[in-house]
């Protein structure tokens, strides 16, 4: 191991202490309720960085499998119990059987017409939910979604559900790390860079798209438990096509490939959103502007700047 | 490696954003009031009325215990998700002693939270019965009438009114829970030809394919359950382009905002309104009403609203209910509120003993053009009070709502 | 539930079809030259509704000139944000172009709402266009007769343009094969801007035409972008008429869907288009990219 590469897993050791450590040093509540939205945006913008930054499935529906979720693991928690394990592994059961059902499908395709079908499921999905209102009420939304227990321990608001987040964060994170440096990985890359390629040295491309999907709505799936429980319910809306919009902007916005950089990207997307809905009316203007000008200016997305930054540093002492 | 690096940003973006939270909560003496609606978007029209109500009476209550109340605005995107996260906002970063403005989409949201975020929430635009029904909350207060109400006045309506009675009824409305509750009341009247039904997806932007199901049916009485807004707008337009309002008379299950009425002009004159939650020519009768539509005008230079008048009714009850508590204690408020008793634009008002919902009554009529103009309005409902005593059942438990 | 309810349901189907057509045409013609996947337009086609009812306050002009003028106005708005924002970035991939215009939709919907505020315009049809006449037994609205049969003539304008000019000519070379255009000296960069401009006053006079009918409003264009989308892809992406067919199967599935499954016809649309391009997925009607 390198001196440099101690130096990255230093700092992000680092940064994981300081997140764990806000809640105790005085930091505003507020401060930490969005933050736990921003982390489990986060999961969120990893999963979706699994396909889009290393299967190479651009996707403009993945709130299919994030509010899919939300309405199984909310529904379970409501109506049977609140333990939050029990609630995930349900949410992941039902999340997984329509993965492996519709990815079975939609990884024989790649590209725009990729994109386009996994839209499709979503809206699909949206209109169930919408219609199916004996369990869903339709659009006035699920809601009384009970606080979540671990082991028999009622979690509650503010610090341990943000302590809570956190940990499933850096597990997805630490997973996923593994995962795009293991030969599936290294596979996903070679797809990605060539789909034609890969198949010619014998690649069974659809099977790796599959796994690829199926693993992606899975994390996609904790996201939407978590958010679940954050919020006592969910509505349609989170199936709408315009969440997919949102997170695939944080994955992109932070550095597509990067798994880091779509944390980043939820992380700023949340605070910005908050911080210019508040400030402004014409918000969106202020919104577009800085999106508009981090895609031009920062190819690699928010990633890129330190990187570069961190890079620098390094080459400076060498 | 270059992947890891970003965590610094990510703390950058903490810090300077705990730096903003932390310099908005340090202010004066003044009570907060939160309001959370929506500011953008196609809805926006709804909250800058209910936005204008609660300043109208804001302005009107002056200070509270001596102290001056500071409103603090938050857009809710109309969406569920993000109004959680701004009534947190209100209550956390903020420390707003109440939170009004909510329509339905926020109301149902925050009900799901309202144990969490610990202060009143008094709605004033939210139709949907389950909140102050089996769903109903301690902290959550309702001053328009719900769905259930609007739909004993839209009988009423019917009973009274032959060319209703004799009309063949059709449903064209959103795809939401309401909707069907609404269709499902008119079919429930007695002797009454109802021929059909059609509920359409949430984005509709043409209407043309609704309209022809409600015209092959030979609909000459369409109920609208539509979103009060741009699509309710487009919906009335597009009718009336086709031809069908000279079919069929619409008729609006909880009346039409008074932006909405301007908009249309004189095709609002092919509207009946049912169960309006507020209408400002309620004010030949009730002196309060003219007050506040006075002060409205002034303050807004237009003419206030059925929001307006509902939002500042809701704004009145708990400025009246802080000052009979004595404090901003948040379990106080909701005891004084259980008990206050206000005369508001909408009339008199009180919550329901054991409950949630406020006695609120309704207004009946079609639109008409007003001779002379009142505070630039040409058109209004024609107003006729239908009283809570009608609609709503004597005890809370009835309505199912256990605190 | 007869035969003129159907036809009547037909009918609404082709009007609304005949919208779609515009904005989908220049979605695809930008596609097909730059592979730009346009988010904006939709945002470009909302800039075309005000643009008509600002000139008619402004100047007082009828609305037949305004309606000419409408995209006369958004043209250059178009053609700057092409060179502000998506010339830079040509050299890089596709998504790019798709996230910048991603984000001006954002902008212009928000610049929108700041100059003009975000309620909703109602327009009246132009005087002698206000009635209605019968159609297979029913009353049908004489505007939406006249707006549909003025966007198929745009539209075969269009056609006709890029089938038989020297410019669509270049067009065409370019959509086939961007690379041996440029090794026989097309000029690939400046074509682009003058298309983008072309196509953004295609989805503005759209905008403008259907102001009548839909009402003005910031973020009116976001439910015929998501179609012309699902029209572009089914016909295939870059490919002109597949874009018209994949434009009326839109319309009509949600339009005869509407009629018959109220609010289904929106899930059936997405599930045709779906099962579609599952089998066909460069496209239905014949060969377009796959990106």
């Amino acid at each position: 191991m390198t001196a440099r590469e101690t130096g990255t897993r230093l700092l992000l050791a680092a940064a994981i202490a300081l997140l764990a450590g806000l809640p105790f040093v005085g930091v505003p509540q507020f401060t930490i309720t969005l933050l736990t939205e921003a982390l489990i945006f986060a999961v969120w913008a990893m999963s979706l960085d699994l396909l889009v930054g290393y299967a190479g499935l651009v996707t403009f529906g993945h709130a299919a499998a994030f509010g899919l979720a939300s309405y199984a693991a909310g529904y379970f928690a409501r109506e049977v119990t609140a333990d939050f394990f029990v609630a995930l592994l349900v949410a992941e059961a039902v999340v997984g059987l329509v993965a492996l059902t519709t990815g079975f499908v939609v990884t024989r395709v790649s590209g725009v017409a990729f994109a386009i079908i996994s839209l499709c499921i979503a809206q699909v999905l949206f209109q169930v939910a919408v219609a199916w209102r004996s369990v869903t009420q339709g659009m006035d939304g699920l809601v009384g979604v009970p606080l979540p227990s671990i082991f028999g321990v009622t979690l509650g608001t503010g610090t341990p559900f943000y302590l809570l987040t956190l940990a499933c964060m850096v597990v997805t994170y630490l997973a996923l790390a593994r995962l795009v440096d293991s030969p599936f990985g290294r596979t996903l890359h070679a797809i990605r860079t060539s789909e034609d390629r890969a198949a010619a040295i014998g690649i069974n491309v659809r099977l790796h798209k599959w796994i690829a999907f199926v693993i992606s709505w899975a994390i996609a799936g904790l996201g939407g438990t978590l958010m679940v429980f954050m919020k006592a319910g969910t509505t349609p809306m989170s199936l709408h096509w315009a969440e997919s919009g949102n997170v695939l902007v944080m994955a992109i916005f932070g550095g597509i490939g990067t798994l880091l950089g779509p944390v980043v990207g939820a992380i700023s997307f949340v605070f910005l959103r908050d911080e210019f809905t508040t400030r402004f009316t014409a918000w969106q203007l202020a919104f577009g502007l800085v999106f508009v000008v981090v895609v031009l200016a920062f190819p690699a997305g928010l990633a890129g700047i330190f990187s570069r930054a961190w890079n620098a540093l390094w080459r400076a002492r060498s | 490696m270059r992947r890891l690096q970003p965590v610094l940003f990510a703390l950058c973006v903490v810090a300077l954003s705990t730096a903003f939270t932390a310099s908005v909560s340090a202010q004066g003496n003044s009570i907060k009031i939160g309001v959370l609606t929506v500011r953008t978007g196609p809805a926006s029209p709804i909250g800058d009325d209910i936005v204008a109500g609660i300043q109208t009476a804001t302005q009107m209550y002056g200070s509270i215990l001596g102290r001056p109340v500071e409103l603090v605005i938050e857009d809710s995107l109309f969406n569920p998700q993000n109004s959680v996260t701004k009534a947190t906002k209100l209550v956390q970063s903020n420390q707003v002693s109440a939170i009004l403005g909510t329509s339905s989409i926020e109301t149902l949201a925050l009900l799901a939270v309202a144990d969490r975020l610990g202060v009143p929430i008094i709605t004033s635009n939210s139709g949907p019965a389950a909140i102050t029904r089996e769903r109903c909350n301690k902290w959550v207060f309702r001053t328009n009438a719900e769905d259930h109400m609007s739909i004993y006045s839209l009988q009423d309506l019917i009973s009274q009114t032959p060319r209703l009675q004799n009309a063949k009824w059709f449903t064209l409305g959103h795809d939401y829970p309401w909707s069907r509750l609404v269709a499902g009341s008119v079919k429930e009247v007695k002797d009454l030809n109802y021929v059909g039904e059609t509920f359409a997806p949430l984005d509709t932007t043409d209407w043309a394919p609704f309209i022809a199901r409600a015209r092959s049916a030979g609909a000459t009485a369409v109920i609208m359950p539509v979103t009060l807004g741009t699509p309710l707008l487009q919906f009335i337009q597009q009718a009336n382009e086709f031809g069908l309002t000279k079919e069929a008379v619409l008729v609006a299950p909880i009346g039409l905002p008074d932006w909405l009425v301007a908009k249309l002009g004189s095709l609002s004159t092919s509207v009946v309104s049912a169960g309006s939650w507020a209408a400002w020519r309620y004010e030949d009768s009730e002196p309060t009403t003219k007050t506040f539509n006075e002060a409205f005008y002034k303050q807004h230079g237009r003419v206030a609203g059925m929001q307006s008048l509902q939002a500042g009714s809701a704004a009145l009850m708990l400025y009246n209910a802080i000052a009979k508590a004595g404090s901003t204690d948040p379990a106080a408020v909701v005891k004084a509120l259980e008990s206050v008793e206000v005369r508001t634009p909408v009339g008199p008002l009180k919550f329901q003993p054991g409950g949630r919902q406020a006695l609120s009554p309704l207004f009946l009529g079609p639109y008409e053009a007003v001779n002379p103009p009142r505070y630039g309005a040409q058109f209004a409902q024609r107003v006729e009070v239908f009283p809570a005593s009608k609609s709503l059942p004597k005890s809370a438990a009835e309505l199912g709502c256990k605190l | 539930m007869d035969l003129n309810f159907f036809l009547s349901s037909a009918l609404n189907g082709v009007v609304y079809g005949a919208f779609l057509l515009l904005t989908s045409l220049g979605l695809s013609l930008v596609f097909g030259l730059g592979r730009v996947v346009n988010f904006a337009h939709g945002a470009l086609y909302a800039l075309g509704g005000y643009a008509v009812i600002a000139i008619i306050n402004q100047t007082g002009a009828g609305y037949w000139t305004a309606l000419l003028l409408a995209p006369l106005a958004v043209v250059p708005i178009a053609i700057a944000i092409e060179r502000a924002t998506i010339h830079p970035i040509r050299n890089r991939s596709d998504v790019y172009t798709l996230l910048v215009t991603f984000g001006m939709s954002f902008m212009l919907i928000g610049a929108i709402e700041y100059v003009w505020g975000t309620g909703t315009t109602l327009l009246k049809p132009p005087a002698p266009f206000e009635g209605t006449v019968e159609i297979f037994g029913n009353q049908y609205p004489l505007y939406r007769l006249l707006a549909a049969g003025v966007s198929l003539a745009v539209s075969g304008g269009v056609f006709a343009f890029i089938q038989w000019t020297p410019i669509g000519l270049r067009i065409r070379a370019i959509t086939d094969d961007p690379g041996m255009a440029e090794a026989i000296g097309v000029n690939t960069k400046w074509l682009l801007t003058l298309v983008f401009g072309a196509a953004a006053g295609l989805a503005a006079f759209a905008g403008a035409l259907g102001a009548p009918i839909f009402a003005v409003h910031p973020e009116m264009g976001m439910g015929i972008l998501l179609d012309s989308f699902l029209a572009v892809i089914l016909g295939g992406l870059g490919n002109l008429p597949g874009s018209a067919v994949g434009a009326m199967v839109v319309a009509l599935t949600k339009s005869i869907g509407g009629g018959y499954i109220a609010d289904w016809s929106v899930a059936v649309l997405f599930a045709v288009v779906a099962i579609a391009l599952i089998f066909r997925p460069t496209g239905v009607f014949g060969r377009g990219r796959v990106a």
